[in-house]
């Protein structure tokens, strides 16, 4: 009996040890990832879920003998909002700097979560992003964020595909329709592309495409809000692939999912609409099948004389109010990727597409040739073009719910429930709701 | 069940397991019945055994394939290339090998959460069932209660008290929640009353035992079924917890492999600035899984006896 009790006494205490064995080491909140090269230095904690992204901390650590940064992954988009807001609420938790996807940027300044880096010297890199990338960290004459990298879109298509059933490779929406159609007669097993509902951010550029403005908001009056999903941009695109989908022409499978992940590499779909992140994406699903033949071509327009550049996606560094060095913390957000051999780690490592202009629009980033398009020059050929295009876009304060909703109303619409315009009809009258419910006036 | 056992967690291999109920199986073999009720009974749990294998099969599959091949080939048969010794070397080097410090965490909090409940549900169950204080059926009442209540409803309430104390983002705030056990609590309590007779009890006080005596020499050995019971019903809820520690922790260097792996999903699915690493997630599922499985297989004597516990009154 008595060694039975021993043996009881033993296991807590082997667990109480490791217990304390291992608080004792980590225990404090900012641990980092990396090394830190000059520990004397300013430490900056920064979130940051980018690929390889330690090859680039430790490049800026190393080149940088004042500022120092500490890196964690605290997960990447949702997660780690989560993890910000709870941080917000509670009045610490939060890091210096933080990784934000540029849709989110005005949900957490609205909160005062954000720093106007107009203070802190944002002026001085400016020169260095297009005046679209910058209007997408911007809220009136506040900045909130410096850009790191985005998503002009483009079409990567299946030339194989395409060849076999004599479809060029559409530049028009009506011609993207009637290829459509063309595939369909053919009997070809799959179809021309997918229609995700669940496509969030993808559905809302495809709708700025063609004019649509949903949002009007401005930090500077925080509790005043224009909402127009439902204009005449929104609506004609929209009716134009709820005309695809009833007719059978596209597929409607939900985006990110692995049955999409499936159709995407398997040539049911011989058009992805993407954004320059999509043929990372894609390289990174079927590195191996090698009957595929890629290409990129840009966007198809709708009107060919007047072409309209769109982009998906992007993110940024924001220096967070709860920032000790708030200085330091901006030289972070503005230099860390900010530098030819950090980006040149971000491009090929990462398969990220700079904003930074001396990379953008160098010899190097122009002629990189991509292996999975056949050595195509996509950059030259597609997304520089895109990028230098784009002119901005405003999202809402409650972005989040914004595209909820829309996924909503656009799945209803796809199951036949109602027709395209009474779908946004829809969707504008539970954003006017919520809004009010938020406090917001409308304009 | 610990508090927050896996109710948040997406419905994947690594819950399934624990719903195999093995015992099931062997069941009509020892009694010989008519052949009609037999064949009945053998297809209906022929279904079931399919339900439950299937998910472990597509698991098994997949883990021994390469990114590709999970995209590009049947989803419930081997592609062309054996990929799981090269997932598993990748595991090794990804992100520096971060997989099995999750592994190693799981390992922590499983055992950590896991015996600390153990060891208070042993003590207030004990304490309900052979003590009479006032307020105890009221106490008991509130324990009972908790069963009741959303798991998930605690996580905010759980946090914002973790976070005054300063151990958000600590072993601790993972550790600490999961030693509250009300289920534990019951079934101890439940188990105490019928397993020692108060006439044992008294007779070891009338022999000069003092009452921590009396627990430790007396009343512990007869409770060691439901102890066991208890233990792998607490280690197996920790280790399969999901919701509290993506709520507390922030360090990837302290997730358990379930959130560690949840990370890495949101990463593949994530399309600017994502990574595709879906064969280690395959293969990592996997692999996370053997530990539990194999402490079903090796323990299933005492879960089988333990699940009966307080059904016959």
């Amino acid at each position: 009996m008595k060694s039975k009790l021993i043996a009881v006494g033993g296991t807590v205490a082997i667990a109480a040890a490791a217990l304390t064995g291992c608080s004792a080491g980590e225990s404090s909140a900012t641990e980092c990832t990396n090394e830190i090269v000059n520990a004397d230095a300013t430490q900056v904690s920064v979130w940051a879920w980018y690929p390889a992204f330690e090859e680039v901390v430790d490049l800026f650590n190393e080149n940088h003998d004042d500022v120092q940064i500490c890196w964690t992954n605290a997960g990447q988009g949702n997660d780690e909002y989560t993890k910000f807001s709870t941080a917000l609420e509670a009045g610490s938790g939060a890091p210096d700097v933080i990784m934000l996807e540029s849709e989110v940027l005005s949900s957490f300044s609205i909160r005062d979560g954000l720093v106007d880096l107009t203070e802190y010297g944002s002026d001085e890199v400016k020169d260095n992003y297009s005046e679209g990338a910058w209007k997408d960290v911007s809220s009136g004459a506040a900045v909130y964020a410096i850009p790191v990298d985005g998503g002009p879109m483009g079409m990567l298509y299946r030339q194989d595909i395409l060849d076999e059933y004599g479809i060029a490779a559409p530049t028009t929406w009506d011609e993207f329709a009637a290829a459509a159609q063309a595939l369909k007669d053919a009997g070809a097993p799959g179809v021309l592309a997918d229609f995700p509902t669940n496509g969030r951010a993808y559905n809302q550029a495809l709708f700025a495409q063609a004019g649509s403005v949903p949002f009007e908001y401005d930090n500077a009056n925080p509790t005043e809000i224009g909402i127009e999903v439902n204009d005449e941009g929104a609506k004609k695109v929209n009716a134009y692939w709820n005309d695809l989908v009833s007719k059978g022409l596209v597929a409607t499978d939900d985006a990110f999912t692995a049955d999409y992940n499936t159709k995407l590499v398997d040539g049911s779909y011989a058009i992805y609409v993407a954004a320059a992140w999509g043929p990372g994406y894609l390289g990174g699903l079927s590195d191996a099948d090698s009957d595929a033949v890629w290409r990129a071509a840009p966007v198809p327009q709708w009107d060919a004389a007047n072409p309209v550049q769109i982009n998906w996606g992007g993110s940024t560094f924001a220096v967070t109010s709860q920032a000790k060095d708030k200085e330091a913390a901006a030289v972070v957000a503005k230099e860390v990727f900010g530098t030819e051999e950090a980006w040149k780690i971000g491009i090929e490592q990462a398969a990220l597409f700079p904003l930074w202009k001396p990379i953008l629009e160098s010899d190097y980033f122009r002629d990189l040739e991509y292996p999975f398009f056949g050595g195509q020059q996509i950059n030259k050929d597609v997304f520089l073009e895109a990028a230098a295009g784009y002119t901005g876009f405003t999202f809402s304060p409650f972005q989040n719910y914004a595209y909820d909703q829309l996924t909503e109303q656009l799945y209803a619409m796809t199951q036949g429930e109602k027709d395209s315009d009474t779908a946004l009809d829809d969707l504008q009258a539970s954003l006017e709701a919520y809004a009010g419910e938020q406090g917001f006036t409308l304009k | 069940m610990a508090i927050f056992a896996n109710d948040a967690a997406p419905k994947d291999a690594l819950t399934t397991v624990t719903g195999v109920p093995d015992h099931d199986f062997r069941g009509p073999r020892g009694k010989r019945r008519s052949g009609g009720r037999r064949i009945g009974s053998h297809v209906f749990l022929i279904i079931l055994a399919i339900y439950f294998i299937v998910p472990i099969w597509w698991l098994f599959v997949a883990a021994t394939k390469d990114t590709a091949g999970l995209f590009g080939s049947p989803a419930f048969w081997f592609d062309g290339d054996f990929a799981f010794f090269a997932n598993v070397a990748e595991l090794f080097t990804h992100q520096g090998g971060i997989y099995w410090r999750w592994l190693g965490n799981s390992f922590l909090y499983a055992f950590a959460g896991g015996v600390g409940a153990t060891i208070l549900a042993i003590l207030a169950g004990y304490g309900f069932a052979k003590y009479r204080f006032r307020g105890r059926n009221g106490v008991f009442g509130v324990i009972l209660g908790s069963v009741m209540v959303p798991l998930t409803a605690l996580v905010i309430p759980t946090f914002m008290l973790l976070s005054q104390y300063g151990i958000i983002n600590t072993p601790w705030a993972v550790i600490l929640p999961s030693l509250l056990s009300p289920f534990g609590v019951y079934l101890m309590r439940v188990y105490t009353q019928d397993a020692v007779p108060d006439e044992m009890l008294e007779a070891a006080r009338i022999d000069g035992a003092g009452e921590i005596r009396t627990f430790f020499q007396v009343a512990l050995p007869m409770l060691k079924p439901a102890i066991v019971t208890v233990l792998l019903l607490s280690v197996v809820g920790t280790w399969n917890n999901f919701f509290l520690p993506l709520a507390v922790l922030t360090d990837p260097q302290l997730l358990p492999v379930t959130v560690g792996l949840n990370r890495w999903t949101a990463l593949s699915n994530a399309g600017a600035g994502g990574e595709q690493v879906w064969n280690l997630i395959t293969s990592g599922a996997f692999i996370s899984v053997i530990p539990l499985v194999l402490s079903f297989l090796f323990l299933q004597r005492y879960w089988q006896g333990g699940l009966a516990i307080g059904s016959i009154k």
